[in-house]
Formats: structure tokens, C-alpha cells, sequence
């Protein structure tokens, strides 16, 4: 694997941000190619994530910021596919298919009504045959993704003793890392009696339990490690891994769940443990410093931890709230707040965290000298990333 | 607004089998065990046989877990509302609507049957019936 991250460079996130895409994505393009010191005409190869109408198409991309490149892409608009874009650029560049991409994801949210709303991008979807990504059962009213991340949730709470408290902690700890980041969209901290009188959404999980939808823009430079013109900054991708797929899979619970066609049959963790990506990376769970997952809601972070093989299964509530996630004083997980309170931009916010994590870059944020940095949703999908 | 299903010939003989009350679900025992499967589709995931037999089953089920909206989405669908995940008699886990009981009345395990209604939309759903005094299974 000979894929670096060679810039990266991301805006705030906001609630809303007066700009169109384009104007979003163009200042992060600038400022990724300034930071993997390139130009506009080294760029050979463009992915986008988040297409129209949150985001722009990746054809009007290339137009508009000006980008003549001989290898472009797309990937689906859900949140799923952040790493996936990543891995399509790594594999690129180790085809010899590229040798600068452009990876790019700038859209908004805030122009369009919320997640399960008509008027939604993603509406029709709630109501796709068979069901929708997040689990949606339109028809009968199983509407937003949070119906879906609830249920998991629930029966996970039926299966395990949990104690109720690891929701809070989850939100808690990541609104603390948030307020350390200047990108980052809630600045406030949770307090448990904020945190108790939070709403319920879909009960069993709380307004506060969910993520934020925000708008802005992230570009990353998937370059080939031999070209990267800073290898103290360069980023090697060490390992990867993608999306899974099939009746055991649901993007917000685990494996073996017994959720909608599930067995209840969860792998070991000494499976767990064996991820394709860690293997490629030639680390252990035990070498991995940071971890970064999709948060879309609490309940992901305990799920993924498990997942990934840090924490047996049904092992992972309690091992929060006995402080699981702090090492050494510092959290160690999606440390720049998470989609629960960074934002919800769909991991780009975690990837550019672990890249100025491992560069030493994170100011207050930053934990001891981390080597390893892993990537790892309930998707499926890893990235492995190790200090340049 | 009419809010119902997305039928295309992959499964509409589920939806023609609720416009009759019926529970109708894909089926295929070839070269393994009798096997019924969600979502409905004629294509068996077992041995990827593509011409199941689709075969009225039981209108029962077991409840194994289930969430409270408490927010309102969608106008059709006024919150509070109870959906339920069913373990149905025939195998396959559904996702639906269980009207006419308090969440609070709810336990894993109950018995659950399956009725069709009209909700949001002129194509009849599957919705989950509970007697609060049901004993939950074993």
C-alpha cells in the first residue's frame, strides 16, 4: 500500500453556511493543495462524495474549480461512503490510475428540511422497496434513521446488562472534545440534567443521543507516497478495508445482532480482532492509539468498539462507564467530537482529525505521540492510518 | 399525501397478499430446510434459487423488541407511535406498527398478530396486535 494522505484541510461546520457548494468546496480545495504543496494542474484524479442537490456533482466540480483530471468518480450520497472514497483513491493511486486525487465532499444540509421530512433528499429512500438504507419501513411509519439506530439500541439493552449511563458518557466526552475544536458546531457542554431532560426522538434514544446535520466542506490529496513533496506530513494509508454487505449487516448495529434478518450470533472478539485492514496494516488492536467511528448516535460508539475488536461483545456499556473511553487522561475516540458534536459531515471531520492527530496538529486536542489511527464504522468499512 | 409502499414486480405478491389479509411470504426448501425469508423477494438467499413458491403463512408472531417515536415526521403518522420488530412464526423478522397498546403494557416475547390496515396510504400493511395480558413466551 504506497496511498498517503498528502493534504487535507476542512472549513468549520456550521448550522448553516451561506455558500453553495462550490463555494464551499472551493477555499478547502485550495488550502489541501497548499498544505500537500501542489497546484490545481498536478491535480490528475477527482472523487466526490456528496453529490446534488445537498452537495455538487462531481462533472459541475471539475468544471467549476477549474479541474481537468483522467480519473474521477462518485460515490452514493450517505454517509456510509466517506471511507469508501478514500479507498477508491488509495487503490487508484496504487494502480497508477492517478497520482493527485482530489477527494472532495462540500454540501449542505441546512437547505433542505431534516432526515425523514418530505422535501428531504433522501425521502423517497425512507420509502424504498424492501425498505431504506437506515432501515426505514416508510409505509408504516418507521421513518428516520434514528427509528432504526433505536431498535438496535433496544436490543442490544435486551440482550446485555447495560448501564443506562454509557449514552450520557458517550455524549458527554464528546462534547468536551468538541469544545475543544474550533471546527466543530456545538460549543456548549451536557450536563446530565440537560442530558435526562433531552426529548426523546425515537425512545429508547434522545434528542441528545443524535447527531447534528451542519453544512460544510472537506478536501483531502490522495497521493503516491513517493511523490508526497512533505514526507514528514505525508500520511500513509496503511491499511483498508470496505463496506460489508449481506442479511447480517446493518450500518447501526453489529453483527449478530438479531436485528431485521440478523442471526444472533455475534463473532467473537477474537474475530474481531482479525480485520482485513488491521492485518494489511501488519498492527494489532493493542498498537492502535486512536480510534474514529460513524456516530451518528450514541449507541454506534459502544457497537463499534466491539466490532473492531477492542471490547468483547456486550463487554462495551460497562466498559464506558467505567471510563473506557479515556487513556491516560485523553480521550481516544473520534477526539474531535464525533458527528454528535463536531457535526454530522459523515466521517470527514474524523479524517481530517486523524490526520492532524498523527501529525502532531491538534493543538488541544492532541494525545501523546499517537502512531496508529484507525478508521472503523459499523458498515464495515477501515482505514488505517500511521504517523508520516 | 399518499404514503405506501414501493411496489415493483419484485414484490407484489406480498402486497396483493395483504390487499386479501393475507401473510404471504417467498418460500424454498430446495436442497436445504423449509426456509421463508424477508424482504419479500422471489429470489431464495439460502440457494439463490429464483422462482420460490410464495405460500400463505400464519398471521402470528413474537415480539422482540420495539421503539416509541416520539417525534413527528411525517403528518400521516401522528406521534406518539409504537413500531415493533416480530419474529414471525414462519422465521423472518417484520418491522411494523403496533397500534391499540400502550408501550408501557409491552414485554419481549409476547404473542403478536399480524392484521392489515389501511394507514397512510391506499395499499393495506402489515400492523402488530398484542393483548397486554398475553404471556410472553418462555
Amino acid at each position: 500500500m504506497r496511498a498517503v494522505i498528502a493534504g487535507a484541510a476542512m472549513s468549520r461546520l456550521k448550522k448553516r453556511w451561506d455558500r453553495g457548494p462550490v463555494g464551499l468546496a472551493a477555499p478547502v480545495l485550495d488550502q489541501a493543495l497548499a498544505d500537500a504543496r501542489l497546484d490545481t494542474e498536478d491535480v490528475d484524479g477527482l472523487l466526490v462524495h456528496i453529490g446534488s442537490p445537498r452537495g455538487q456533482d462531481y462533472d459541475r466540480v471539475a468544471e467549476s474549480l477549474g479541474l481537468s483530471v483522467g480519473f474521477a468518480a462518485q460515490a452514493w450520497s450517505h454517509g456510509r461512503f466517506m471511507s469508501t472514497t478514500v479507498v477508491h483513491a488509495a487503490l487508484a493511486v496504487n494502480a497508477g490510475l492517478a497520482e493527485n486525487i482530489a477527494c472532495i465532499a462540500a454540501y449542505r444540509n441546512s437547505a433542505f428540511p431534516r432526515i425523514g421530512e418530505p422535501g428531504n433528499p433522501f425521502f423517497d429512500e425512507v420509502l424504498r422497496e424492501g425498505g431504506g438504507p437506515h432501515g426505514e419501513q416508510g409505509h408504516v411509519g418507521m421513518l428516520a434513521p434514528a427509528g432504526g439506530a433505536a431498535m438496535a439500541w433496544r436490543r442490544y439493552t435486551q440482550r446485555y446488562p447495560v448501564d443506562a449511563a454509557v449514552l450520557v458518557e458517550v455524549a458527554t466526552r464528546l462534547r468536551e472534545a468538541a469544545m475543544l475544536n474550533p471546527l466543530a458546531v456545538m460549543r456548549e457542554p451536557i450536563t446530565a440534567r440537560e442530558y435526562d431532560a433531552s426529548p426523546y426522538v425515537v425512545e429508547p434514544l434522545r434528542r441528545l443521543d443524535c447527531s447534528i446535520p451542519v453544512d460544510g466542506a472537506a478536501c483531502v490529496i490522495v497521493a503516491r507516497q513517493e511523490n508526497a513533496q512533505d514526507p514528514t506530513r505525508a500520511i500513509p494509508i496503511a491499511g483498508i478495508q470496505g463496506l460489508r454487505a449481506g442479511r447480517e449487516q446493518y450500518i447501526f448495529g453489529p453483527s449478530g445482532l438479531g436485528l431485521w434478518q440478523q442471526s444472533c450470533n455475534r463473532p467473537p472478539l477474537e474475530s474481531a480482532r482479525a480485520q482485513p485492514a488491521y492485518h494489511a496494516a501488519g498492527v494489532e488492536v493493542d498498537d492502535i492509539d486512536l480510534f474514529y467511528t460513524y456516530d451518528a448516535f450514541t449507541p454506534l460508539v459502544p457497537f463499534a468498539l466491539e466490532e473492531f475488536g477492542f471490547i468483547a461483545p456486550g463487554e462495551a456499556a460497562k466498559n464506558i462507564t467505567d471510563g473506557g473511553l479515556v487513556r491516560d487522561g485523553r480521550l481516544w475516540v473520534n477526539t474531535n467530537g464525533g458527528l454528535l458534536s463536531e457535526g454530522h459531515f459523515n466521517g470527514w471531520g474524523h479524517l481530517i482529525e486523524m490526520v492532524s492527530q498523527l501529525r502532531g496538529e491538534a493543538e488541544k486536542r492532541q494525545t501523546p505521540g499517537p502512531e496508529i489511527a484507525v478508521w472503523g464504522a459499523l458498515a464495515g468499512d477501515a482505514l488505517v492510518l500511521r504517523a508520516p | 399525501m399518499e404514503i405506501g409502499p414501493t411496489v415493483s414486480p419484485d414484490t407484489a405478491p406480498f402486497w396483493r397478499g395483504a390487499q386479501q389479509g393475507q401473510l404471504l411470504l417467498p418460500f424454498c426448501s430446495l436442497g436445504h430446510g423449509p426456509t421463508y425469508w424477508l424482504p419479500p423477494v422471489a429470489v431464495c438467499p439460502c440457494c439463490g434459487n429464483q422462482r420460490a413458491e410464495w405460500r400463505a403463512v400464519e398471521r402470528a408472531g413474537v415480539l422482540a423488541c420495539w421503539v416509541v417515536y416520539r417525534r413527528e415526521f411525517l403528518a400521516e403518522f401522528p406521534a406518539p407511535y409504537t413500531i415493533g420488530l416480530v419474529e414471525l412464526a414462519s422465521g423472518p423478522r417484520l418491522t411494523l406498527p403496533l397500534p391499540d397498546i400502550a408501550p408501557e403494557q409491552l414485554r419481549a416475547g409476547q404473542a403478536v398478530e399480524i392484521q392489515f390496515r389501511r394507514l397512510a396510504g391506499s395499499q393495506p400493511v402489515p400492523v402488530g396486535l398484542i393483548r397486554p395480558e398475553s404471556e410472553a413466551c418462555p
